[in-house]
């Protein structure tokens, strides 16, 4: 509880304010001071996401078993992509853990500033709260996923379960990769804003070019000898074949590094780039 | 005592596109201004002047191009209510949200959860999402929360141009209610009267500089005077400033008693002429001059109205005069300017901001040999007594 009298007892906060944005630690610590808004805003996309909808939360669990389903057909039954021994449900949903939350978050942070617009031009409060926060919301898609792919390995009596929950440390880096791009896109939007129409079509470029429906041992076949480490430049590449080598034993490449690498890098320019310009952006959108 | 803002050399610069080039626009210019603590200070001027960037820099929304501001307490902005309000939500999840992004914490709106509820008169609703609101609880239930914000400086924005009259009534208590408490205020306002009512200093900007500090009074005399005189010093005929569709123009409007122009004095008669021009094609139209008349502190007192006083006009000539004679003039002592209005057939022709000042002169209205020392200046009513005991 907190009210005049408590105020008054603690020391009053000085502010200054010079033409100079704050530094990047200064940045984060006002984040974290805002955590509470953090939280506030999940919930408010929580909530408006399944607003006036008849199935509500039941389309966290519809949206991924529908796509394995399209996969199944296209990938299985007409293509033939061969998966190992594997039964191709969990293996789809191997990828699409991943995948799903990768795709979610990006296009979502990317739009989180030019979608707030009129709250940034009237209010002052650390704008990486907007990006941060889908990413945060956005989380119920892959444990959904998770879960199905968890039951899915039980049913079919493939892999190991226990080796599945190492998914949670492969989500966080998933997290860094695509809060990264998340982060420069959703600042450079505000200037150009073709980026809005460019994302959704390169995402879908990258579904192909990932070891989603089909396995990073088929990528590696068809791209030119001595350059595979080329392919780990996409960081979900390396993400979901450590995922599937731990979960089905199926073989790993000693380039996976570079996938984590980029993903950490990807994170750190976003947010240098982010905060750089985070106060001008009132000014331009 | 230490100032609660203190702003040295501070400017503000836009890049905008030109007609041909890229150019500067200039917002701020070199501001240097001290907030006092525990004061409501009232930012005036006319649209562009910079006020409200200046609560832009103020609330941290965006950063100066040079000079430093050092703030002493917590600063909470309101620059309009109801931001970040979502229509989906109900209205009690978006007094959590709305609180959020103000900088409240979760324990401090639970603690205030029922006086905002109370102070919002939404109460039954408070489960309804807000898309369900009238535009009024909408509004009532955001200030709510803004007014429920514990800061120790409070910057707001015309937010009071919002409501009805109780409620805005409500809402100048809230914040006189929050500065006794030490509150210190930065309000901006087009509204002459309320800021004068509220502030105890006022800073007059124009064009990107502070004009003039002082005393609220002193302040907003000056700036009705100046803005009048700019308006004087140019014929009425010349004006481009107008609203309506223009099928009628206002060319010309004096008022004099006897052989005074522009000067009537109290109690005596008073003669005010127009002249408009109108674009008929032959065919006969209503013409309805409405003269509405201000007193220095911006309020409205009465208006001069042929219609509304049973005088119908009709023409079908281009160019009208209009004569309104007043036997026995009941402005008080003062001066007074006058928002003209013109309507054909019904339709808005022409607005006139500011069409024309005149001053009244000191007079016996009542014929009673008593004087009345008030300020502000009114309006006199003919009126009889009676007295039983």
């Amino acid at each position: 509880m907190q009210n005049h009298n408590n105020i008054a007892k603690q020391p009053t906060p000085h502010t200054r304010i010079t033409a100079k944005s704050p530094s990047l630690g200064a940045s984060l610590a006002e984040v974290w001071r805002y955590r509470q808004l953090l939280i506030t805003f999940a919930k408010r996309d929580y909530k408006v996401r399944y607003a006036q909808t008849l199935l509500g939360f039941s389309w966290s669990f519809i949206q991924p078993l529908a796509s394995v389903v399209v996969l199944y057909f296209i990938f299985q039954r007409v293509m033939k992509v061969p998966t190992g021994n594997i039964s191709y449900l969990p293996f789809a949903l191997s990828g699409l853990i991943f995948w799903n939350y990768f795709q979610s978050v990006v296009t979502q942070a990317s739009a989180s500033l030019i979608g707030n617009q009129s709250i940034i031009r009237k209010i002052y409060f650390p704008r990486l709260t907007l990006p941060l926060s889908r990413a945060i919301v956005t989380l119920v898609e892959p444990l959904v996923a998770a879960l199905l792919f968890i039951i899915a390995l039980l049913y079919f009596n493939e892999g190991s379960w226990f080796a599945a929950l190492s998914f949670i440390p492969l989500l966080a880096l998933t997290a860094l990769a695509a809060l990264g791009l998340g982060l420069w896109s959703s600042a450079l939007s505000i200037r150009f804003r073709d980026l809005q129409q460019a994302i959704p079509f390169a995402l879908q470029m990258l579904f192909f070019a990932t070891p989603i429906a089909y396995s990073s041992s088929l990528l590696r076949k068809i791209s030119p000898a001595n350059a595979d480490y080329l392919l780990y430049l996409n960081p979900l590449t390396g993400i979901i074949e450590t995922f599937r080598h731990l979960v089905f034993g199926t073989n790993l490449s000693p380039h996976v590094w570079i996938s984590v690498l980029l993903a950490f890098c990807l994170f750190a320019s976003g947010l240098i780039y982010f905060q750089k310009v985070e106060r001008k952006i009132a000014d331009i959108v | 005592m230490m100032p609660a803002i203190k702003i040295r050399n501070l400017s503000k610069h836009y890049r905008i596109k030109g007609p041909k080039k890229k150019e500067q626009f200039e917002a701020l210019r070199n501001i240097n201004l001290d907030i006092e603590k525990g004061k409501v200070t009232g930012l005036i001027g006319p649209n562009g002047a910079g006020k409200s960037t200046l609560l832009k820099i103020l609330s941290r929304i965006t950063l100066p191009s040079t000079g430093t501001i050092e703030i002493e307490g917590r600063l909470a902005s309101l620059l309009e209510v109801g931001t970040g309000f979502n229509q989906e939500l109900s209205g009690r999840e978006n007094i959590y949200l709305n609180g959020a992004i103000l900088g409240m914490s979760t324990a401090e709106i639970d603690a205030q959860f029922d006086e905002i509820l109370a102070f919002s008169g939404v109460n039954k609703f408070i489960d309804t999402p807000v898309k369900h609101y009238s535009s009024g609880m909408y509004v009532r239930l955001a200030f709510s929360v803004a007014a429920h914000l514990q800061s120790d400086i409070l910057l707001i924005d015309e937010v009071l141009a919002v409501g009805d009259a109780n409620f805005q009534k409500k809402c100048l208590e809230k914040i006189n209610e929050a500065t006794q408490a030490n509150r210190t205020v930065v309000f901006v306002s087009h509204n002459m009267s309320i800021a004068r009512t509220l502030c105890d200093t006022l800073v007059y900007l124009k064009k990107g500089e502070v004009v003039k500090k002082g005393n609220s009074d002193e302040v907003a005399d000056f700036y009705l005077k100046e803005s009048t005189e700019v308006a004087k010093k140019v014929a009425v005929s010349d004006r481009i400033d107008r609203k309506g569709n223009g099928q009628a123009t206002l060319q010309d409007l004096s008022c004099h008693h006897q052989n005074m122009n522009g000067v009537l004095t109290t109690g005596l008669s008073a003669n005010f002429v127009s002249c408009l021009q109108i674009n008929t094609t032959h065919q006969e139209v209503d013409v309805e001059l409405r003269l509405n008349i201000f007193n220095t502190h911006g309020q409205f007192l009465t208006t001069l109205n042929n219609k509304l006083s049973g005088h119908l006009f009709k023409t079908e000539k281009s160019e009208v005069s209009l004569n309104c004679s007043i036997k026995k003039l009941p402005l008080m002592p003062g001066s007074y300017t006058i928002k003209a209005k013109v309507n054909v057939n019904g339709i808005q022709a022409d607005v006139l901001d500011n069409a024309y000042t005149f001053k009244v002169l000191e007079g016996d209205f009542y014929g009673s040999k008593q004087w009345d020392k008030k300020r502000v200046p009114g309006v006199f009513i003919d009126q009889h007594w009676g007295i039983e005991a």
